[in-house]
Formats: structure tokens, C-alpha cells, sequence
């Protein structure tokens, strides 16, 4: 998978390059609009992610030029502006999704994957992970090929573990993925656990082996490894 | 009070004034001439008396008393003084009253007899004459003072017509959204100067305006892009492979710290936002649908306290108001009552025509209630809290003009929050 990442900010870029690298993308950077809008006519990638305040332009202008060219492209606006004109503005002109900074990297990795779930496989990609089989477009779970009934909730929780497996995921951003602007609700780590705890007994009642691991304190884990 | 309405009453007053005070002058004045002129003829019959006694003393003496009602004759030893004249009463036969009169007192010298000699004149005609000539001259000062009134009435009606037009202008004006208004052509110097003002302070208005919008939108992009950086770095060390537990226990402790911050930012852009007029634009808002929508998205939140819950919409209410506002409002409110309910406590939602009232259990404030809608003001017991979500609220209600309330029942332990759904203003009239 081929990224575009425009972001202006060195530090951040660096770490998002590093972060999304590390999930096995290929990542190329911008640092202004001129270099960006140059990189996403040059070539053809998989997804943008775009900053819309860039210096020497408006990334919002990169994204029109883009669905022009390449209208298959997924696109995630990724910008400091909570401004709602910019966020009906972009995804109007066809930008896949828009997260307002700061945001959890694991956060945009699973939007990242779901944005190329759709963009590339029309929604139809299964997702394997050990005895877990994902249907995302009617959001089915089997496990060894026996169906599973999940709430809404839980399979955004289940979906957002494994788009982020063997990585550390904090309560808060678990909390923020499922329950987006009302999780300050979710103050009491207790919730948070409750529902990972649900999830882990209906895994483990039909037949799941145990992914989910707790770093006491810290979050959870979704991996193979036991 | 109108300023037309005010001027009138000036006007009334110095009229009233003017009217009360001429006419006593007025009288006293025709009054005056009457008495000189009545004296005077006094003198003239008492020379032509003299004239007559010189000629014919006895016949004079004799007759004149008798023929004429106006004129007594005393005899008397010696002349008591000068002339003088005297206002008296008399008898009038024919009009059967007593009446004013006037009577030159007087002495006549008749060879060796001296006599005095009174001679009057009745003021009843004087009287009628001057009642008449006041009474006209009242009646002519009020019908041209009325006329007056009225004339003046309309024409400063008129002539403040660019005024009332510039204020209707000014009302209607929109900060956020309108070109400076164009004013209606004026002759009259003030009015031009009046007109050119306000466009001068509109239009400096409108770009402090929107070099604010552009600094609160700056701030946040130079805000939250450091608190990105530190937030991605904290998530990136907090994955480190084989990270000691105290050190990810720090991690995350730094981590939501910077979550708090960035809450805090939002919330702090959020009510400069609303003080600042954004979010201009309106759309019906149904609060019963609202307040549905956003309960069954904290469900999970609901079922989680083991609240007793209980939600009913009496009558559909909608509110013109800006949709993202109103989710904001609505939802902060019902935020409120979930986290500051105790555990197994109680919710209840209930939307009426008039009202949106969300009551719930929980512990006594423990800050003033008069406090309870300020910035900053929290729990201490609830560190993570921003203390800005009913700050909001209450912004956001003022600037719809929608009534908040807040009850506390000390007795049943029940915290209750109303929010009027009728407007006491229409959010135009805030504007300015």
C-alpha cells in the first residue's frame, strides 16, 4: 500500500511516517502544498492523508485536484481546524474522512484501514486473524466458521483490536474510537474494562482463543502471541 | 419613552406654561387699561359737574342728585383731602345684585357750602369685556400651540426618517454574514454624519471580526499541533516493546494529561466561538428528537451507572438554532447528569412545549449553586473534568435567549436543570 502523508509539521510527519512504515505501508512525504500537490499528480497512491493548513496553500485545494485525477484514491484529512466548513468542505469534495488533531495514531490507522477496505476491496475484504474471520460488509464475526452475534459496539471494538493487533492500546483510545465525543463519560476506567471484559467472555464462550491481553494500568493488547 | 414623545411633552409643558402665566397677565393688563380709562371719564363728568355748579348752583345741587343714580351729594363742614378713587359694591335694581363699581370720592365747593361728592361707574360691561377679550385670547394661544403640537409632530416624523430607516438597517445587520448596509440619501448634515460613522465602526466591526475568527482558528491549529505531536510521541513510547511498568504508568499519566489540555482547548475555542457569533447559521432543531438521539448514544453510559431512566417527550418542540449548537447544549446537559449521577441513581428527561427539564440524583454541590454555570468551575473530586461543559451551556442558552434554571432538592437528593424552549428575545436583537 502506497501513502501520500502532506504534513508540515517535521516532528509529526516523522512520527506518522515511522508509525505507519511500521504497519508495513509505504509512505512518501510533503512537507508544503507546491511538494505536495507535485508528489499526488506524479504518482499514483492508495490513500492521502492531508493537512489542510500548509504553507503556500490550502490542502483542501490538493484534494479537488486529486479526485479529478485519480478518483479511486482514498483520502483522510488530518488537520488542527475543528472548523465544521472544513469538515463539510472536504468531505463534499470527496475526502474519505477527516480526524481533528491531536489524535491517537492508532485512531488514524484504523480509519486508514477501514478508508482502504472500501476505497480498494468495495468493503468486501474478509479479515483473518486466528480463528477470527470478519465480514465487514454485513459486519459479520465467525469464529472457526461459526457466527457470532456482536452489538454495534462491540464489533467496533473488536475491529478497532485487530486493525491495531500487537500494539499497546490505551483505555482512552479505545474510549474515543467506539464512543467518539461523549467518551469523557468514560472516566471511570471501570467502563472501558467492562466492556472489554463483555467482549473477552463472548470470544472465549464461542470457542475464541484469548487475544486480549491486559497490561494492568495501561490498556490492552490484541495479539497471537500467548 | 420616544424621543418624539418626549419632545412633545417639553413642548406641552411650556405651553401650559406659557398659557398659565399670560393669562393673569393678560387680565391684570386689560384690567389696568379698563380702571385708567374708567378714571379718566370719572374726571371728565366731575369737571363738567364743576362747570355746572359754576353756572347753576342751585338747580345743579338740586337735580343733579336726583337724576342721576351715579352721583351722591354730602354735605359736609369742611374738605376731608384730596381726590381719590375706590373700588365699592353697589345695588343694581336692574340686574337685582350687588356690583363692582368705581368711585371717584371728591369734593365740590358751592359758593359757602362745601359738599362732598361721589361719583360712580358700574365695571359690569368693563367686567364682560374683559372675560370675553382673556377668554378669546386663551382659546387662540391653545389652538395654536395644538396647531403647533401637530405640525411639529409630523414633521419630525418625517424628518427622522432616515434615523428610524438607519436603526431598521442596523437591526437586521449581520456581523458575521452582511456587507455594510447601504444608508438611505439624506440632506440633513447630522444624519450624513450619523451614517458615515456606522459604516466607518461596521466595517471596522467586521474586520475585528473576522481577524478574530482568524486568530481563535490560529490558535487552535498552533495549540493542538504541538499537543499532536506530544500526544503521538506519548503513543509511540507508551508501545515501545518491553517498557517497564512505572514507565508506562508515567506514559500515561503525561498522555491523558495532554488529552485534559486538548479537551480544555477545544472547549476554551469552542465558547470563543459562540461569544465571537459563529456558527450563524439556523435550521429548525426538533429538541425531543435531539434529546432522543443523543440518550440513545449514551446508553452505554446509562447502563454502565445502572441508572433508573426514565425519558418522555410531552410535545415536539423546535427551536431555530444552529444544529451543532444544539447538540452541544442538549448533550452537555444530559452529560452532566450521567457523570455526576451516583451509581444505581436516577435520570429523567422530559421535553414539554415550554421546557427541556433533566433531573438526576447526586451529592450537594459542593461549590455554590450560583457558581455552578462559571468557567472553571468543577468537582474536586472529578479531576479530569474540564469544568467548562455548562459554562458552554449557559452560553449557548444566552445567546438563543433561552432561560436556564437549576434546583437542587436537598430532601430527595435531586439535582434539576430547566431550559426554556421560548425564546424571551429573538437571537437577532443579541447581535449588537
Amino acid at each position: 500500500m502506497k501513502l501520500l502523508l502532506i504534513e508540515d509539521e517535521p516532528v509529526l510527519q516523522q512520527t506518522i511516517r515511522t508509525y505507519l512504515e511500521r504497519e508495513g505501508y509505504r509512505v512518501t512525504t510533503a512537507d508544503t502544498f507546491l511538494q505536495g500537490s507535485r508528489r499526488a499528480n506524479d504518482y499514483e497512491y492508495d490513500c492521502l492523508l492531508v493537512d489542510i493548513t500548509l504553507p503556500g496553500g490550502n490542502g483542501l485545494d490538493i484534494i479537488r485536484e486529486v479526485k479529478q485525477l485519480q478518483p479511486q484514491t482514498g483520502i483522510i484529512i488530518i488537520s488542527a481546524k475543528d472548523a465544521l466548513d472544513d469538515r463539510i468542505t472536504g468531505l463534499d469534495l470527496g475526502a474519505d474522512d477527516y480526524l481533528t488533531k491531536p489524535f491517537h495514531l492508532s485512531e488514524l490507522n484504523s480509519r486508514l484501514k477501514s478508508v482502504l477496505r472500501r476505497r480498494l476491496f468495495a468493503g468486501s475484504q474478509i479479515i483473518t486473524f486466528g480463528a477470527l474471520t470478519i465480514d465487514p460488509q454485513p459486519q459479520q464475526v465467525q469464529i472457526q466458521g461459526q457466527p457470532v452475534e456482536m452489538t454495534g459496539k462491540q464489533y467496533d471494538l473488536l475491529l478497532y483490536l485487530i486493525s491495531n493487533k500487537n500494539r499497546l492500546l490505551s483505555k482512552a483510545a479505545i474510549a474515543e474510537h467506539v464512543w467518539g465525543d461523549s467518551m469523557e463519560l468514560a472516566d471511570s476506567h471501570d467502563f472501558i474494562y467492562q466492556h472489554v471484559k463483555n467482549l473477552r467472555k463472548k470470544l472465549l464462550a464461542a470457542g475464541c482463543p484469548d487475544y486480549i491481553k491486559t497490561r494492568y494500568g495501561a490498556g490492552y493488547l490484541f495479539t497471537l502471541d500467548t | 419613552m420616544k424621543l418624539l414623545a418626549l419632545t412633545y411633552r417639553y413642548y406641552a409643558g411650556l405651553a401650559l406654561g406659557v398659557l398659565a402665566l399670560s393669562v393673569p397677565v393678560f387680565y391684570g393688563i386689560i384690567q389696568w387699561l379698563v380702571i385708567v380709562d374708567v378714571d379718566e371719564a370719572l374726571l371728565a363728568r366731575k369737571q363738567e359737574i364743576q362747570q355746572l355748579v359754576v353756572k347753576r348752583p342751585a338747580s345743579t345741587l338740586q337735580y343733579l342728585p336726583s337724576t342721576d343714580p351715579n352721583i351722591r351729594l354730602l354735605r359736609v363742614a369742611s374738605c376731608p383731602g384730596s381726590d381719590y378713587f375706590h373700588d365699592k359694591d353697589y345695588y343694581l335694581p336692574l340686574l337685582h345684585e350687588l356690583e363692582p363699581h368705581r368711585e371717584l370720592v371728591t369734593c365740590l365747593k358751592a359758593g359757602e357750602e362745601v359738599y362732598q361728592l361721589f361719583i360712580r361707574q358700574s365695571l359690569v360691561e368693563e367686567e364682560d369685556f374683559m372675560l370675553t377679550i382673556t377668554g378669546l385670547q386663551t382659546g387662540l394661544l391653545l389652538l395654536l400651540l395644538l396647531g403647533l403640537g401637530l405640525i411639529n409632530r409630523r414633521i419630525t416624523r418625517s424628518l427622522w426618517q432616515p434615523f428610524t430607516d438607519a436603526l431598521r438597517r442596523i437591526r437586521n445587520f449581520r456581523l458575521e454574514s452582511d456587507q455594510a448596509p447601504s444608508w438611505s440619501t439624506t440632506e440633513i448634515d447630522e444624519f450624513r454624519e450619523l451614517h458615515q460613522s456606522l459604516t466607518t465602526l461596521l466595517t471596522r466591526n467586521q474586520q475585528v471580526y473576522t481577524s478574530q475568527k482568524q486568530f481563535t482558528e490560529n490558535a487552535s491549529h498552533e495549540m493542538q499541533t504541538p499537543l499532536a505531536i506530544m500526544s503521538a510521541e506519548l503513543e509511540v513510547l507508551s508501545q515501545t516493546d518491553d517498557l517497564p511498568d512505572d514507565a508506562l504508568d508515567h506514559v500515561q499519566k503525561a498522555a491523558s494529561a495532554v488529552n485534559r489540555l486538548s479537551h480544555i482547548n477545544r472547549a476554551l475555542l469552542l465558547l470563543t466561538k459562540i461569544e465571537n457569533m459563529q456558527y450563524a447559521e439556523v435550521c429548525p432543531v426538533d429538541i425531543g428528537a435531539l434529546t432522543a438521539r443523543l440518550l440513545d448514544w449514551y446508553a452505554d453510559f446509562i447502563v454502565h451507572k445502572q441508572l433508573t431512566f426514565r425519558h418522555l417527550t410531552a410535545q415536539d418542540t423546535t427551536l431555530s438554532m444552529n444544529p451543532q449548537l444544539a447538540d452541544v447544549l442538549v448533550g452537555n446537559l444530559l452529560k452532566n447528569a450521567i457523570r455526576h449521577n451516583q451509581p444505581g441513581g436516577m435520570l429523567t428527561c422530559t421535553v414539554s412545549r415550554t421546557m427541556l427539564c433533566i433531573e438526576n440524583t447526586g451529592d450537594p454541590l459542593p461549590f455554590p449553586a450560583s457558581q455552578l454555570f462559571d468557567r472553571f468551575v468543577k468537582n474536586p473530586a472529578l479531576p479530569d473534568a474540564t469544568g467548562l461543559g455548562l459554562a458552554i451551556v449557559k452560553q449557548i442558552a444566552d445567546r438563543y435567549g433561552l432561560p436556564l434554571r437549576y434546583q437542587f432538592n436537598a430532601d430527595q437528593s435531586i439535582h434539576r436543570f430547566e431550559l426554556g424552549l421560548q425564546p424571551s428575545h429573538s437571537a437577532a436583537d443579541s447581535i449588537i
